[in-house]
């Protein structure tokens, strides 16, 4: 029972809120419950200008209430960062992505979870406030599957530690380092079980293919464990952690297994077997035969033919492409991946022939086009650069030869023709000008190589040797390799498609955003920069703004600029006109 | 000096040879092609090119939201009665949805999901796929509608689902189905539900954080709560 001695009819409604009242009257009210209580410390008892001076500073407000729909949602990050596991590199740009991801099911996460997270609490304030959030849900029991909420004595007590009296950043990563991280890890993961909850559709397939099922149980009885423990502490509030921290019993550890159909997990499993079948002992990098492979087997998968069929019409043994199809049948099982990787060449033309057949099936899967809706493709026939667009891919390094227009690629907004693109004059074929570092050119097999290393080596040479792919881009979004290119129906250009770019009935490259994008004068006309130190140039029908990284020295002869356009001052920024060379365009206009 | 040089410039691997040769192995044309016809006759008609050709419908907000209410005069309920989404909204005691009618057809003679059935489904889909299961029939759709984003009075892109790294049968935004993202209100004694926690560009609200964060908003240093429907505040 909670009392503060006093006499004031506030105050009486206040008691009596705390001893009969709902949940919601009670979290309403905690605020001016834990001041009156400092008072009342303080003073000995309340009287009624205290409690008026209390509930003006701390008003009975609803929102003090924490329930489980206070808590921020993070699904689009568990997406992005756990749930396919084998999208690696969020974790590392994203620190809430990397706590989350820590704490998704999955064995050895508890491992450095412990530094990570007090790394994370005092650099990035993010994380701080997430911590505090879910330790504090967690604590109270605020969601619908938590079978102990916690007692008002604990809500208060908790109260004062995640809210009023709050640790700093340094105390909380402190406290977690002394072994109170399991608190944390069971906090995230009921977290997790929660939000996952919310979004049905998410969690039908998590059911079907991850067994999610044990996984929730197992966090709500743990936590339940935590909150039982709480409620029965009748200690002093500073041992009360300890206690919590004492029942969590060993966390089970439960792999969050890959389904069975991640072709993506299966591609790479491919590549390991062809790369650890035979060690040639010489250069192969000039035969690259993934090209007229794929060409080959293209219709073949596309017809639904099974990897073994395919696989023996191109030549492979019988039985090294049973031995395959079996693994790539049984999607992640381990088993069958083992027998797969005992495959070995005879010979350095087996061995060619099985890698880059693997790298041809890669390619069929990872490589597609889908067509666009109508009214996208009516929207594109209105861009004369369309029609009949054809890109070229390198199936070697796995390249758009494209300048592809992303996020980060603003020096290339007005850049043409194809990136990077060797034409042999006397075919016509158009090969893959990746530069090739001195250091990534395959030697002869040095004491310390692996079968590995050499077909990377291998393969990273290639490019130069293989027929780019040409791919017809026009009504088409492209799936490359885990990404997803299209043109942009405004302008033309080759664009990647990310959710971020989606704009009223269609999408709009990062350029042509900003082009309709009135709110941002402090612009440069041509990379699209955001800066504060541009310069204005007056051209021959406007004035433009440009950033000192495209200022060129014709730029301040204003008898030279009031003579050209915009599309030419794009030209001669991209193609560092001297200025000479732009006098002579002015001259002979 | 130089002839050494030139002589390892024109050296050729014996191997080197035989790999070349390789290259011109001449693969069983007629097998492949037999390969072809029998598989490509037994997996019958692709569905998948006949589906990307059909036009998408757009769903503007607007018109979606008058579907977020009980079926009232003729209007029938969502073809899942009691497994209705309706009935699982959190937060609140949920009701039946009235079935969900795209824009231009007309009332077909069985019933259809409602609104969030429909989203339900395609979240379903879109969450199969983007597990890593591969899209293998063609250009298989596994929406026949789309919403808008990012203009006024409109979803928000983070609201929605859409392929973004591979291919997961989605090329536009549809609404994502999040049972914390709605609010019951009661109109002229109907039932209706509020996309109230969804956040709509061009109209300051507290919905910044989106999707089931509701009041609190964590995160938000201010804390933002209303007990009352938006209409209401």
């Amino acid at each position: 029972m909670w009392s503060v001695p006093g006499t004031s009819d506030d105050l009486m409604d206040i008691v009596a809120t705390m001893e009969h009242g709902s949940d919601l009257q009670i979290g309403a009210c905690m605020p001016a419950a834990v001041e009156l209580e400092e008072q009342c410390k303080l003073h000995g008892e309340v009287d009624e200008d205290m409690v008026r001076q209390v509930l003006l500073a701390h008003p009975v407000y609803a929102c003090n209430y924490m329930d489980a729909t206070s808590l921020p949602n993070f699904v689009p990050k568990l997406v992005k960062t756990c749930f396919a596991v084998h999208r690696a590199g969020n974790r590392a740009v994203d620190p809430l992505g990397h706590v989350l991801n820590k704490a998704w099911p999955m064995r050895c996460s508890v491992r450095n979870f412990c530094d990570i997270v007090s790394g994370y609490i005092l650099s990035e304030p993010e994380i701080y406030q997430f911590v505090l959030l879910v330790l504090h849900a967690c604590m109270l029991g605020v969601y619908p599957t938590s079978s102990n909420p916690a007692s008002l004595r604990v809500k208060m007590i908790l109260y004062r530690c995640y809210e009023r009296d709050r640790l700093t950043p340094t105390q909380l990563a402190e406290w977690v380092q002394q072994k109170n991280h399991m608190l944390l890890f069971i906090a995230i993961k009921e977290y997790i079980a929660y939000a996952i909850s919310l979004v049905p559709g998410l969690s039908h397939v998590l059911y079907e293919a991850y067994n999610w099922k044990v996984f929730v149980e197992s966090v709500t009885r743990q936590a339940d464990s935590i909150r039982e423990a709480l409620n029965s502490y009748n200690g002093p509030p500073s041992a009360m952690f300890q206690v919590a921290r004492d029942a969590v019993s060993a966390v089970r550890s439960y792999k969050c297994p890959v389904p069975p159909v991640d072709y993506s997990v299966v591609c790479d499993n491919l590549q390991a077997v062809a790369r650890t079948a035979y060690h040639p002992d010489v250069d192969v990098y000039h035969n690259p035969l993934r090209m007229p492979i794929y060409k080959i087997i293209r219709p073949l998968i596309e017809a639904g033919a099974p990897l073994e069929k395919v696989a023996v019409a191109v030549g492979i043994r019988p039985d090294i492409a049973e031995l395959i199809e079996r693994a790539v049948r049984n999607g992640s099982s381990s088993a069958e991946w083992k027998v797969a990787r005992t495959i070995k060449c005879r010979s350095t033309q087996e061995s060619l022939l099985l890698h880059e057949f693997i790298q041809a099936w890669i390619m069929c899967h990872r490589i597609s086009t889908y067509r666009l809706p109508p009214h996208v493709l009516e929207e594109q026939r209105k861009c004369e650069h369309i029609r009949g667009r054809v890109v070229y891919a390198c199936a070697c390094c796995r390249q758009l030869r494209e300048f592809v227009v992303d996020d980060n690629t603003n020096n290339n907004a007005w850049a043409c023709g194809h990136h990077k693109v060797l034409l042999d004059d006397r075919t016509g074929d158009v090969y893959c000008g990746k530069r090739v570092e001195k250091n990534s050119v395959p030697m002869r097999k040095p004491a310390t190589d692996n079968c590995r290393s050499y077909w990377k080596a291998q393969q990273s040479t290639m490019c130069g040797y293989s027929p780019l792919m040409h791919i017809d881009m026009d009504g088409y979004v492209l799936s490359f390799y885990g990404k997803l290119y299209v043109l942009c129906p405004c302008c033309g250009c080759v664009m990647r498609l990310h959710p971020g770019r989606y704009y009223n009935k269609s999408y709009r490259c990062m350029h042509c955003s900003y082009r309709t994008n009135s709110d941002h004068p402090d612009r440069c006309f041509h990379c699209y920069i955001t800066s504060s130190e541009l310069q204005a140039v007056a051209l021959q029908e406007t004035a433009v703004h440009v950033c000192s990284a495209c200022l060129r020295r014709w730029m301040s002869d204003d008898s030279l600029t009031t003579n050209i356009g915009e599309d030419v001052a794009h030209q001669a920024i991209n193609e560092r006109w001297s200025t000479n060379r732009v006098a002579v365009y002015c001259a002979g206009i | 000096m130089s002839a050494t040089k030139k002589r390892r410039r024109t050296y050729t691997d014996p191997d080197a040879t035989r790999l070349t040769a390789l290259v011109e192995l001449d693969y069983d044309r007629t097998a492949i092609d037999e390969l072809v016809t029998a598989y490509a006759s037994s997996a019958g008609p692709s569905e998948g090119s006949a589906s990307g050709t059909n036009e998408l419908i757009c769903c503007p907000r607007s018109y979606e939201e008058e579907f977020l209410h009980e079926p009232i005069g003729n209007e029938r309920p969502c073809a899942r009665d009691g497994n209705c989404e309706g009935l699982c909204i959190q937060g609140t005691e949920g009701f039946l949805l009235r079935e969900f009618i795209y824009p231009g057809a007309s009332l077909s003679d069985s019933r259809q999901l409602c609104l969030l059935c429909r989203r339900l489904e395609i979240s379903k889909a879109y969450y199969k796929y983007e597990t890593g299961q591969k899209i293998t029939k063609g250009d298989l759709r596994i929406s026949r509608h789309y919403n808008l984003v990012g203009i006024n009075g409109e979803y928000d892109v983070r609201d929605c689902i859409v392929s973004s790294g591979q291919y997961s049968g989605l090329l536009l935004p549809v609404v994502l189905h999040v049972r914390s993202a709605y609010t019951r209100h009661m109109i002229d004694g109907v039932q209706h539900l509020t996309q109230s926690r969804m956040r709509c560009p061009g109209r300051k609200e507290a919905t910044e954080m989106g999707g089931f964060l509701g009041r609190r908003a964590g995160l938000v240093t201010k804390p933002v709560h209303s007990d009352t429907a938006p209409e209401e505040e």
